[in-house]
């Protein structure tokens, strides 16, 4: 079974009287256990699909399942919710409490997690994002790339069947993306579903599969390898080849063809020295 | 900075951290009485003994639990001279110009001064010791009667609880936008009252926006971990009283008493 | 005439036990016309060190000189001040509050006393500059635009009192990456009219791309101070600071580990891609 399908999803918001669609026909499906990349330019649909996927925009038009669960209607909503964990872009608007143990908590207690069982469900939650030992701590006072990781321990908790993470690493500094980063790669290798939006696209690179989305539209979608090298495309969606790839094209027109095209500097390296 | 903001909880196991977070609501209003009732310099001095003993038993450094008091420390000063010299001329000490230190004017200045530190400390002493969460959960029982009135009262407590935690953020907010305008030729610090007037727009249309900005998110994030508003009573943390907690009130009734009937 | 940091040292909330030293006795001097990047892991001063540069913050101790004089002295004209220096903070975009972008890009001109006719001229330039039609946006709400376009209006309410200095703490931080270099370009053409550039960033590849000088801070104190080619030449030292290299520079390295010709100082990616090309080019022809 497919952890997401989605079937020609349409939606649009009313903005002073005219109406935009944001997402425009948007057909795709997340396997169980993948990683997969959602990139585009400020402004693509990229947030609203997310925010489909948990049931917080209800379904216009178009068919979408998650975990199994029909997203159409109010039905299933807080099922779905649970279903589906998010972390948001701002570190410093997710959390409700000062104390880190109370906000893992605060997902398990709104879905009626016996309070027996809480304690021992913060504590794994912590420890795999590697945050062990700080139940009391404020998470005011942590760093930026340690609050989304506590903020990532407080969807984890719920146990969801997939993970969405909403551009989580934008606005934190190099050592807190590698951080997230890293976090999110483990859980994967942990078996997760995750779907990560970004516009970094250095961050696409390990996904297992990218979606290309540009205007409410998909624009492609496939492995890393065969979207990120086609710059032409990348930049018909607001975005720019990672630097390796622009390398590869532009020794290719100088005349020097590596035998194919990499993703990232070690295998540029790796090519340019065979 | 990374500052930690005065009254946010600090973790710890002491007799105070371990009260329930109910029965220690509760206590503070009774101390709030108390504090009212007090009018003698031996009843401050009793308070003084109470105060020193919870600190004692909460471990909470003086200085945490004075927080914010300490900034104001010469506001406060000046609050008890200006008593002490105008308040009262007759059976002054001296009188010289237009001062007039009279005791009925230092008693009254700390009055004022007293009450508004031990309830400030009283206050500062229930935010230090008690986990933010379970902190609501007692306001929310506290209002609980009020729920027959069909007001929200789990929502309105949530609302407090994270209203508060939300203050220093906007302070920080607040200074960054402010220090933004004046890079731009905004005048905070002019003496005129015209132009801090015109100062004003910059600072309160942003800041205003900012805030529905984090408000707006942070209501989605809450949704999206499974907050409902409709839903009937979530469990929680039971709030279970022991006899540490009737105790405590006791105590602090006890306390109120005394000040009422012989200080 | 430049900007200048005399053994600045600054410290927050001294006499508490929040004490903390964020500038402990920093010298620097920024000439006319330099592009500065400024890097350091967070918490190492550089947000403390552009407030006391923009006279936002008063130093604890030492003396920061604009064009030789003390902005701090009591006689020191603040308009004269906020006129040579513009400051940028991270995400500009939540300090506009006016009706119209017009009057939210010409608001620093009004305070700082220039005339009705001036200001449309200098709002008409400064929007130019960020790539907006004045005729287009000036009667609009300037928060009914995205948030790129949001903070390129910022931008030009700086930039329309014409600063001869420009300071910006992380300015393309959520830009999405055309927006990202559309703005770098626009820095660049401004450094070539003669605007001194001082740009804090933990983008290293950016910097590498479009600054001349790299100033790097640790605990406070100016750590690495010298052209781009010479602070992105010690990785380890930068590693020691918590600063990446770019990915340009990152590759060179790697390469000339693998034993390909590259010369030293190879930074940008235009000196990467000549360099793979004369290394190849002998073998390959």
């Amino acid at each position: 079974m497919d952890a997401v399908c989605a079937e020609k999803l349409v939606h649009s918001y009313a903005f002073a009287g005219s109406k935009r669609r944001s997402l425009d026909g948007v057909s795709f499906t997340i396997k169980q256990g993948e990683l997969v990349a959602l990139l585009g330019h400020n402004g693509c649909g990229k947030t609203t699909l997310a925010r489909h996927l948990n049931a917080l925009l209800p379904v216009q038009s178009g068919e979408l399942t998650v975990a199994g669960l029909d997203a159409k209607g109010s039905a299933n909503l807080w099922k779905i919710r649970r279903a589906c964990g998010m972390v948001f872009q701002n570190p410093d608007n997710q959390f409700v409490s000062s104390l880190v143990e109370e906000d893992i908590a605060f997902g398990l207690r709104n879905f009626g997690t016996p309070e027996k069982d809480i304690p021992e469900k913060v504590r794994r939650a912590l420890e795999s994002v590697g945050m062990g030992g700080y139940e009391k701590r404020s998470p005011q006072l942590l760093s930026g790339g340690q609050k989304q990781r506590i903020a990532i321990a407080g969807v984890l908790a719920l146990d969801p069947d997939i993970l969405i993470f909403d551009e989580a690493t934008s606005m934190l500094d190099p050592e807190g993306r590698r951080e997230v980063l890293e976090t999110i790669n483990r859980l994967h290798r942990q078996g997760h579903t995750i779907l990560m939006i970004s516009h970094y696209i250095e961050e696409a690179v390990y996904s297992d599969r990218v979606l290309l989305i540009h205007d409410g539209r998909i624009l492609a979608q496939g492995k890393p390898r065969e979207i990120l090298t086609d710059p032409e495309q990348l930049r018909q969606a607001g975005l720019t080849p990672p630097m390796p790839v622009r390398a590869y094209h532009d020794l290719k027109a100088a005349g020097i063809v590596l035998a194919r095209c990499p993703l990232t500097v070690e295998e540029l390296v790796e090519e340019l020295c065979r | 900075m990374n500052a930690v903001p005065t009254g946010v909880y600090q973790p710890g196991s002491s007799f105070l951290h371990r009260l329930c977070a109910f029965a220690k609501l509760l206590c503070l209003i009774v101390l709030l009485c108390a504090v009212v009732a007090t009018g003698s310099l031996s009843g401050y001095a009793l308070l003084l003994l109470f105060t020193a003993g919870l600190l004692l038993l909460s471990r909470v450094p003086l200085r945490s639990a004075l927080g914010s008091a300490w900034r104001l420390r010469w506001f406060f000063l000046i609050i008890l001279l200006m008593n002490t010299c105008f308040f009262n001329p007759e059976g002054a000490w001296f009188s010289l110009w237009i001062f007039t230190p009279s005791p009925a004017g230092l008693m009254q200045g700390l009055n004022v001064v007293l009450r508004v530190l031990f309830i400030l400390v009283f206050s500062n002493l229930l935010t230090l010791t008690t986990a933010p969460m379970e902190l609501t959960r007692a306001i929310e029982l506290l209002l609980s009667p009020l729920g027959l009135l069909k007001i929200p009262v789990g929502q309105v407590a949530m609302i407090l609880s994270v209203a508060i935690q939300f203050v220093p953020t906007l302070f920080e907010e607040t200074d960054m936008i402010r220090k933004a305008q004046t890079a731009r030729g905004a005048k905070f610090d002019s003496p005129r009252l015209l132009d801090k007037a015109g100062a004003a727009a910059p600072l309160v249309v942003p800041i205003f926006l900012a805030a529905f900005k984090r408000a707006d998110e942070l209501a989605l994030a809450m949704e999206a971990r499974g907050y409902r508003t409709d839903a009937p009573s979530r469990p929680g943390r039971r709030l279970s009283g022991t006899w540490r907690d009737a105790a405590a009130l006791v105590c602090c009734c006890l306390l109120w008493a005394v000040q009422i009937l012989y200080l | 005439m430049p900007i200048s940091l005399e053994s600045v040292s600054y410290t927050y909330a001294p006499g508490t036990a929040f004490q903390c030293r964020a500038i402990d006795g920093l010298s620097l001097t920024v000439d006319d016309g330099e592009f500065v990047g400024i890097m350091g892991s967070t918490g190492s001063g550089k947000s403390t060190l552009i407030q006391l540069m923009a006279g936002l913050l008063t130093p604890s101790s030492g003396r920061v000189l604009l064009d030789g004089e003390d902005i701090h002295q009591k006689s020191y004209d603040r308009i004269k001040l906020r006129r040579r220096v513009g400051l940028v903070f991270q995400y500009p975009e939540y300090q506009l509050f006016e009706r119209t972008v017009e009057k939210d890009v010409g608001f620093a001109l009004r305070r700082l006393g220039y005339g009705p006719e001036e200001t449309r001229e200098a709002v008409r330039r400064a929007l130019k500059t960020v790539g907006l039609d004045y005729d287009k946006v000036r009667d609009k709400s300037p928060l009914g635009f995205s948030g790129g376009e949001k903070r390129r209006i910022a931008i030009a309410g700086v930039l329309a009192s014409d600063p001869g200095i420009l300071i910006l703490d992380e300015p393309v931080a959520g830009l999405d990456p055309l927006g990202r270099d559309a703005f770098l370009d626009m820095l660049e053409g401004l450094n070539a009219k003669g605007v001194t550039i001082l740009m804090v960033s933990h983008n290293a590849d950016a910097l590498s791309e479009h600054a001349r000088r790299i100033v790097t801070l640790k605990e406070g104190r100016v750590f690495l101070d010298g052209s781009v080619k010479e602070v992105f030449s010690d990785i380890f030292a930068l590693k020691s600071c918590g600063i990446c290299c770019g990915q340009s520079r990152l590759a060179a390295e790697l390469l000339r580990e693998r034993g390909m010709d590259i010369p030293e100082g190879t930074v940008k990616y235009a000196e990467l891609l000549s360099a793979v090309l004369s290394a190849r080019g002998g073998e390959g022809k």
